[in-house]
């Protein structure tokens, strides 16, 4: 289930495990789990001395509706606190009705500030009771606590059996403190600020009686006709007509269309078709078209034998319209939109209907047969423009403060590839932005009033899933596309950086992390790449400007040192490259490469005083622990530093090991193999070569 | 122990420390459960619910500790009883059925009541609104329902993440109740007449608001004598400004630094208007091909959320964000929920209690600042033993033993899930200990909390006390609900019910 938490931010494999369990809980719930649920509500009551007992069953508390507000108010003012509740499920609105109190006596207070805030927030009243009990009480007026909820500010006292109040304290938030005696009880006063006096207040004549009732929730349903608020694209789906020739939904651009999704074994689908059949000259009086396609599954008998299956249901039902049969990889790219455009995931079934307007995008899904007279309304509505759509999906009617939300074809996209249909999910997006590009789609804000994903964004998540599947070539041209669009584009920039040194170019990489930096110039992960890429150019001098600038943003940049290192050795300054080599170690003790780099130095080094056996046997032992047989050059530097302790015959092995991992055109390292073999059966240790 | 509290009675077993008896084997197994039935015999609407809580395997045996809870009902009477045992179970004779071999009472409770309609309180909600017919059809229908009808593009989610305010904002001293609802749903202002009937005027009144809405305040802010409206919506604050008959216009829109959910207000430096304190909880998703969510890291003691806001009312109902001038930046990077101001230490100012989902809450106390009229902030919390590390949901003050010092309730989440897990030897066995307890802690419950004076620590009551196993608690709430002048505690529960019955 869950993965733990990770106990500090450091390790980076248990904190994707962490995110992936907050992905699946938040899936899970959107499909329809419970979590948690059916928890009854709970009243404890306080029983002296700091006990309370479980009431909650008896005091009639104790609902399971999910619930989240409460709010306290006298409401009929019968002396008893009632509680308004708003909870997650239906009925949302509770209001809890409580005669608990009726044998008690009880005071209401209305309290008003002069000086200090009108509300008098922050006043603190005191009753003082008298009798042998000498309860003394507080309250606080105040505005907001608990969770999103708000009581009223009338204060209300019980006061038990006794009646008789000795004192009344108010201490208004400026400091003003007033004091009140024989004060009634089982009334409501209304207390202003400096006016000395406890003003009598009436509660107004002719209060309906509250009357139980039990009230229930709608049945929850799957079925549900959704408008939706920003007319998502429907995906390029292909499908088989009858003749067994391939059609495609292009076709029917234009005009509005309703494409229906229905199973040879599903009565209500059935009912559905003959229906359409029915009132024919009704649909295509409005000028609606209908695709019905078939979506059972294929049997052994094959293709042709489904298509000739829904050929005769659909003429015995007198189906009037085009239909086809449609396969698993539509199924699965309707599933992925449908599901990102409800509030709830719930995989789709059948019958399941999109009504398209004339553009190709989806006004209307329907879960469940549609009715026609209801269709035919929603056509009519097609017509509206962009910024009227969410107000068309609003049940209700009302106003918005907050623009308009797009159709994030995004979201579908990556749920396509949750899906495992990497290839539709980019196939999508093209298609958005092409129709994009055409107007088809309305896509400035300005125009639409939607607040729809830029072109860029799409794009740039082209590039990355391209990117994901190993299509370098048409990642890095979806990249460049996305700077043609926005020559700036940070993350397209980053990404074409990394891409082009991944691909051995880096001229190309350094070109584009140059414009980075200039607009990033803190830009950690773009200084560092270009540093990388300049290294790679042999253009030195930039490499250790560049190190030195990440190092002042930030002392703990493991690269840098590892760059600067590199570059010492480049200038034969070994005794520089070990300095930065320890540092960037001491951050990472257990990188690979930087590993390597220091134990093959200390280990080969024809400078005596830079050479030191045991610690570059104690690197590159931890090397081989950490990579094992990984690299051929790792266990050369193994084998090294076992020869400079003395160890010939250990050092042969990893050498014969390395030797045998490496390929025919890796020239350079056969010879230095065969120098230290030849060294080693002489029993001498292995020097690099002084280019001083 | 027996309590009668007018209508109420309450029964306890003798000594909470000791278990009550032993049942071991078969006959005293089946005596100890007929006795324990006696009390619901001839009572209608029986219900009984079992909930373990811890499970501990040992070599031939396990052991389970389970919270019962039981009801019935007969016209004016009814009792509920709860108890917590411990249940010692083996392996039967057919070796895969486990068997009840012993059962340890541990503690309690029997509550009986006399109430002439049968319940302390009923819902009536249905008789206030017959001129409201979005109660219907709007608020009949819970988020299940209207998750699987709405287009996800009108902003919704899920959660139930809604609130409500009761005020008056017509001058008539009645209260009246806006509803706050999700994205694609109309808020609702309910106004009450005369008659305690309510009538919708959310139109008219110009705040049926569309837009995602977690919760709402009702506050005087411009002193001239009516309600003034501030909601929080998904990432924004929205200033309404009462035109003193009920309507409303909009004064102004202030982003959040996060993503607003429970609102408080006082007047912190005493100048005579009121400031507002915003909970923020985490971001909202940043963006979409950020392809990363905002997550609470480390779950258990989370720094990574978002800061809260402290707003100084300027006047003309415009505001400033003072928090980090005012010292409320200190440990202010939590997941925040709820917020509670009082005056804690009775020394004439506010204070703010904030409750904090993953971690520690705070308790700001609030001190003079360095000039005349200024204030600053020092989060006591620690100091004062109120950090109760939990997911904390809400807050709420009450003087519970009317000693005049104002105690704290917090909304945590009990799960039985996470105590039968957190308590086992094979959970995080390599952690260090203290962190296995913050875990268990996390799980244990609401807490409530007394204030023993002046600055002494707050003392944790909740085991002793009864009030610690709620569920997965929302908002909590003290009112002394029976006129005794003893404060009792109402706590709204529940996550996810959805269609599904088989609970995560």
């Amino acid at each position: 289930m869950a993965a733990q938490s990770p106990v500090a931010e450091t390790a980076p494999e248990s904190r994707d495990d962490y995110l992936l369990s907050w992905a699946a809980i938040t899936q899970m719930l959107a499909r329809g789990f419970s979590l948690s649920g059916r928890e009854r509500n709970s009243c404890f009551l306080n029983l002296g001395e700091e006990q309370f007992a479980d009431a909650s069953a008896v005091s009639g508390f104790d609902f399971l509706d999910d619930g989240r507000a409460l709010g306290l108010v006298d409401w009929d003012f019968d002396g008893c606190l009632d509680v308004w509740a708003l909870n997650r499920n239906g009925p949302q609105l509770r209001f809890l009705h409580n005669r608990m109190g009726e044998k008690g006596h009880s005071l209401g207070l209305r309290l008003r500030g002069t000086r200090g805030n009108r509300d008098a927030i922050g006043a603190r009243v005191e009753v003082q009771l008298g009798g042998d009990k000498q309860v003394k009480m507080i309250r606080t007026v105040r505005a907001g606590a608990a969770f999103l909820s708000q009581s009223s500010k009338w204060v209300h006292f019980g006061l038990g059996s006794s009646d008789a109040i000795e004192e009344l304290v108010v201490r208004w938030p400026g400091g003003l403190v007033e004091r009140f005696r024989s004060v009634k009880a089982d009334r409501h006063y209304e207390i202003i600020e400096g006016k000395g006096e406890l003003v009598r207040w009436n509660p107004p004549a002719g209060r309906v009686t509250p009357q139980a009732a039990e009230v229930e929730a709608p049945v929850i349903s799957d079925l549900a006709r959704v408008v939706t608020a920003a007319r998502p694209l429907f995906p390029a789906i292909s499908y088989e007509k009858p003749d067994g020739t391939s059609g495609r939904i292009d076709e029917f651009v234009g005009n509005p269309v309703l494409v229906n999704l229905w199973a040879a074994w599903c009565q209500p689908c059935l009912d559905e078709l003959a229906d359409f059949g029915r009132h024919r000259q009704s649909i295509e009086g409005v000028g609606l078209q209908v695709l019905a396609l078939n979506v059972d599954e294929a049997t052994a008998d094959g293709e042709e034998a489904r298509r000739e299956k829904a050929r005769r249901v659909l003429a015995e039902l007198k189906y009037p319209f085009d239909s086809g049969t449609a396969g698993a990889d539509a199924i699965s790219a309707l599933d992925a939109l449908q599901m990102m455009n409800l509030g709830m995931q719930i995989p789709i079934s059948t019958p399941t209907s999109f009504l398209l307007d004339d553009r190709g995008l989806v006004a209307v899904i329907y879960k469940g047969p549609v009715k026609v007279e209801e269709l035919l309304k929603d056509v009519a509505r097609l017509q509206g423009p962009p910024r009227e759509w969410r107000n068309q999906a609003a049940p209700f009617p009302g106003r918005w403060v907050s623009p308009a939300l797009g159709s994030e074809p995004v979201r579908v996209a990556l749920k396509m590839v949750d899906g495992g249909e990497r290839g539709a999910a980019i196939a999508y997006l093209r298609q958005y932005v092409e129709k994009a590009r055409l107007r088809e789609i309305p896509e400035s804000k300005e125009e639409s009033g939607l607040l729809s994903t830029p072109l860029e964004e799409v794009l740039f998540v082209i590039a990355r899933l391209h990117r994901q599947g190993g299509e370098k070539g048409q990642a890095v041209a979806a990249f460049q596309e996305v700077l043609q669009m926005n020559p700036n584009d940070r993350k397209a920039l980053l990404d074409l950086g990394h891409l082009y040194l991944r691909n051995g170019q880096p001229s190309l990489a350094a070109g584009h992390l140059e414009t980075l930096v200039k607009n990033s110039p803190q830009n950690l992960d773009a200084l560092s790449l270009l540093a990388t890429a300049k290294m790679q150019m042999g253009d030195l001098a930039m490499v250790d400007d560049l190190c030195r600038q990440i190092l002042l943003l930030d002392p703990n940049h493991a690269t840098a040192y590892l760059n600067l290192g590199l570059l010492a050795e480049s200038r034969q300054d070994f005794s520089g490259a070990i300095g930065n080599y320890r540092a960037a170690l001491k951050i990472l003790p257990t990188w690979d490469i930087a590993l390597n780099q220091l134990a093959w130095i200390l280990a080969t080094s024809p400078e005596d005083e830079l050479r030191d056996g045991t610690q570059a046997l104690e690197l590159a032992t931890r090397l081989h622990q950490i990579t094992r047989e990984s690299q051929p050059v790792f266990l050369r530097t193994l084998a090294a530093a076992l020869a400079e302790n003395g160890r010939f015959e250990e050092a042969l092995k990893f050498l014969e090991q390395a030797k045998s991992m490496i390929r025919a055109r890796q020239v350079g390292l056969r010879s230095t193999f065969a120098t230290m073999e030849r060294l080693f059966r002489l029993k001498v240790p292995y020097r690099a070569k002084d280019r001083r | 122990m027996k309590y009668q509290v007018q209508g109420l009675s309450v029964l306890r077993s003798e000594d909470p420390e000791n278990p009550v008896a032993d049942f071991k084997g078969r006959d005293a197994v089946e005596k100890a459960l007929t006795e324990l039935a006696k009390p619901l015999t001839g009572k209608e609407g029986i219900r009984v619910k079992f909930k373990i809580f811890r499970v501990t395997p040992r070599e031939k045996e396990v052991e389970t500790s389970v919270i019962f809870h039981s009801y019935g009902g007969d016209k004016g009477n009814s009792i509920q009883q709860n108890a917590t045992w411990r249940i010692v179970w083996v392996e039967g004779e057919d070796e895969e059925t486990p068997m009840i071999a012993r059962i340890f009472p541990e503690s309690y409770e029997e509550v009986r009541a006399a109430f002439p309609s049968g319940k302390g309180m009923r819902d009536c909600t249905a008789s206030l609104m017959s001129s409201v017919d979005a109660y219907e059809s709007q608020l009949l229908p819970g988020a299940s329902h209207w998750s699987r009808n709405l287009s996800q593009r009108l902003g919704g989610e899920p959660g139930g993440y809604k609130g409500l305010a009761l005020g008056d904002v017509n001058g008539d001293a009645l209260d009246d109740l806006y509803l706050c609802q999700t994205g694609g749903l109309p808020n609702r202002l309910l106004v009450q007449r005369s008659d305690g009937t309510l009538e919708d005027h959310s139109a008219e009144a110009g705040v049926d608001f569309l837009d995602l809405t977690r919760s709402a305040l009702f506050v005087d802010l411009d002193n001239d004598g009516d309600q003034d409206l501030v909601i929080a919506m998904r990432r924004q604050l929205l200033l309404m400004r009462n035109d003193g008959s009920g309507n409303f216009e909009e004064a102004g829109v202030l982003a959040s630094r996060g993503a607003p959910y429970s609102l408080s207000s006082a007047d912190f430096d005493n100048d005579g208007d009121l400031d507002l304190y915003v909970c923020n909880y985490g971001n909202v998703w940043a963006g979409i091909a950020e392809f990363e969510h905002h997550v609470p890291i480390p779950m258990h003691d989370a720094e990574n959320g978002s800061p809260n806001m402290l707003l100084r009312n300027e006047g003309g109902l415009s505001f400033t964000d003072v928090t980090a001038e005012t010292g409320l930046d200190q440990n202010n990077r939590r997941w925040s929920l709820s917020a509670a101001w009082e005056d804690f230490d009775n020394d004439g100012d506010q204070d703010l209690y904030v409750a904090n989902d993953f971690g520690r809450n705070n308790l700001y106390r609030n001190d003079p600042g360095d000039l005349p009229g200024e204030r600053r902030f020092v989060d006591v919390a620690p100091a004062l033993a109120t950090e109760d590390l939990s997911p904390g949901m809400s807050a709420n003050w009450g003087d519970c033993n009317n000693d005049g010092l104002m105690d704290l309730y917090v909304s945590n989440m009990f799960s039985g899930a996470g105590n039968r897990i957190t308590f086992q030897d094979r959970f995080m066995p390599e952690a260090d200990p203290s962190i296995r307890k913050k875990f268990q802690r996390h799980a244990r419950g609401n807490s409530l909390m007394m204030n023993r004076g002046a600055e002494k620590p707050f003392e944790d009551v909740t085991s002793s006390s009864g009030v610690g196993v709620g569920r997965w608690a929302w908002s909590s709430v003290f009112a002394d609900l029976n006129n005794d002048t003893l404060s009792d505690i109402l706590v709204a529960n529940g996550y996810v019910t959805e269609t599904d019955t088989t609970d995560l």
